[in-house]
């Protein structure tokens, strides 16, 4: 009689369970891979023109728009105090991507922006650095050295 | 007499009296302003409005012909105001307009500078390798003319002078693709080496470039295949981004990139989902109907549905262990339509589906665009049913079944493959 009994009980529960999973369907417009949420938390934040004190340190971009970014993956600036900087660029290439490193100069003066002495539109943030050519615009993040 | 008689005559004398003297005051008046009087006769509407109406009408005819007048004058002078404010306004855009025209012709013409730049830079680098290639033609001709022909194995072979070596030559703009043929050796020429100079540094070298003995008989001076290279940033880039009307390979990027599958069961509906995928696409994405080819695998043990225990199941329903993949290989993309300036495709894409080992034919209509980094975003989905794959059906207890007809899904990003 008690096992007759357990055996409704484990029926009625394998029956019933299944019931209680929800459905977990991915929505149509959930479907594609997220992108870093970064991206879409400088949209719409106050820029500035940059200053001498903004720019100097170590900046990664996190973001490459126009046609720079066909070619692009990322790119990479150290820019000292003195003028000077240092920066590599990894680039998409037939095989594996390759890094493109140089050495140059850097100046802020009545041109704004100046990089190698071509002045570039550039515009910072707390954190964010964005310079914009006609080739397409980086967007750079400061990162801390470990 | 007596005496009332005697009043009354008094009084009819004074009578007779007052009416003469009333008649000569009356003549006397008249006579005064006789000239003065005149006597106009008019109908009975002109007497029923009388002349003041007519005083009034000009009063206001007069007062309106003097408004009027002020209303000409004000108009006159809002008008003139006017064309001075539309003067200037047409001024400062035509200033602007000059400005910005200024602008774009600075840019361009410092875009034809670097250009120009950037081909003389290869013209001279060009020159150079004809030069260098030339010069060890020479070298080369000139070392098997000097030297008496000794083939290997006639004489000592333990004695055989090491290959001809070329130097490798780089070239100032192919920093990304990497063109290589194997270096020359010539084992059969018993000298000494000869070794021609390094040639054509150049500063933005990256990759070496070997020319092959076939290549240096028949193109001494073929310029290397490098795509047109501009500067951003003072880095090297193409100097154009994902071409629509070109041929282009793309490639999936998997952190980027997600396939699925919406399944209905008894129950509840879920998705099962992977991002552990590979693959590309190569077409024209002006014209896609002209040819597309690609393929993507995914590995189909992968697959989450969300539960641990349903996961389980699914594997062992497609066989994981025996067929670890899920193919798709793309044949054509039809009905395709494409917008260039949208940088937007939609069409159906054909090709052969392989789930647990069988294959059948597949459609599935698809939208593909670029981001604004110049990824190909590649989304679709079509339906298939399991029993077409041989894949059974799950079902518990004939109770909880879920639907042989699935729905597959694609959400990829691809990244234009550079250097072809």
């Amino acid at each position: 009689m008690a096992a007759s009994r357990r055996v409704r009980i484990a029926l009625l529960t394998a029956l019933v369970a299944p019931g209680c999973i929800p459905s977990n369907v991915v929505a149509k417009e959930n479907r594609a891979v997220e992108l870093d949420d970064f991206e879409i938390e400088i949209e719409g934040k106050p820029w500035s023109a940059p200053t001498a004190d903004a720019i100097p340190g170590v900046w990664r971009s996190f973001r490459i728009t126009g046609d720079a970014a066909a070619s692009l993956a990322e790119i990479a600036y150290s820019f000292g105090q003195a003028g000077t900087y240092s920066g590599a660029a990894l680039s998409f290439g037939a095989e594996l991507p390759t890094f493109e490193v140089l050495q140059g100069t850097w100046a802020i003066d009545d041109r704004g922006f100046v990089l190698d002495g071509e002045p570039v539109a550039c515009r910072v943030r707390e954190g964010v650095l964005e310079f914009e050519a006609p080739a397409g615009a980086v967007y750079l993040r400061r990162i801390a050295l470990r | 007499m007596n005496r009332p008689t005697m009043i009354r005559s008094i009084l009819v004398t004074l009578g007779v009296f007052a009416l003469i003297a009333w008649t000569a005051i009356g003549a006397a008046a008249w006579w005064s302003v006789q000239s003065k009087i005149h006597v106009t006769i008019a109908d009975d509407d002109a007497n029923s409005h009388g002349v003041s109406e007519i005083a009034l009408l000009r009063d206001t005819v007069q007062t309106i012909h003097g408004d009027l007048a002020s209303l000409r004058a004000d108009l006159g002078k809002s008008f003139g105001e006017l064309a001075t404010q539309l003067d200037g306004a047409a001024e400062d855009r035509s200033t602007r307009t000059v400005a910005t025209l200024e602008a774009r012709l600075a840019g361009l013409e410092s875009r034809l500078q670097r250009t120009e730049a950037a081909l003389q830079s290869q013209r001279e680098a060009a020159e150079q390798q004809r030069a260098a290639l030339t010069d060890r033609l020479q070298t080369i001709a000139q070392s098997i003319k000097n030297r008496p022909a000794v083939l290997p194995g006639a004489g000592n072979d333990s004695a055989a002078p090491p290959p001809v070596t070329v130097p490798a030559i780089t070239t100032p703009e192919d920093a990304s693709p990497a063109v290589t043929s194997p270096a020359v050796t010539s084992p059969a020429v018993t000298s000494p080496a000869v070794t021609s100079p390094a040639v054509a540094q150049a500063p933005e070298a990256a990759a070496p470039l070997e020319p092959s003995p076939e290549e240096i008989q028949s193109t001494p001076a073929a310029p290397t295949k490098t795509p047109a290279k501009t500067r951003f940033l003072s880095f090297s880039i193409a100097s154009s981004g994902v071409d629509f009307g070109a041929k282009t390979r793309f490639v999936v990027l998997p952190a980027l990139s997600r396939v699925g599958f919406d399944a209905k069961s008894t129950l509840h509906d879920f998705t099962g989902v992977t991002s552990k995928l590979e693959g590309n696409l190569e077409t024209t994405l002006e014209n896609p109907a002209a040819g597309a080819s690609g393929a993507i695998s995914v590995d189909a043990s992968s697959l989450v549905t969300g539960l641990d225990g349903r996961d389980e199941a699914m594997r062992e329903h497609l066989d994981t262990t025996h067929h670890d993949k899920i193919e798709f290989r793309l044949e054509s993309i039809a009905d395709a339509v494409s917008d260039t300036e949208t940088k937007a495709v939609r069409g159906t894409a054909k090709g052969t589906m392989t789930i647990r080992g069988k294959s059948n034919a597949f459609t599935m209509p698809i939208e593909m665009k670029l981001d604004d980094a110049q990824r190909l975003v590649v989304e679709g989905q079509g339906s298939l049913d399991l029993p077409d794959y041989e894949v059974p059906v799950p079902n518990k207890l004939g109770l909880i079944s879920m639907n042989k007809t699935v729905k597959v899904w694609i959400a990829l990003r691809m990244r234009a493959q550079r250097g072809e």
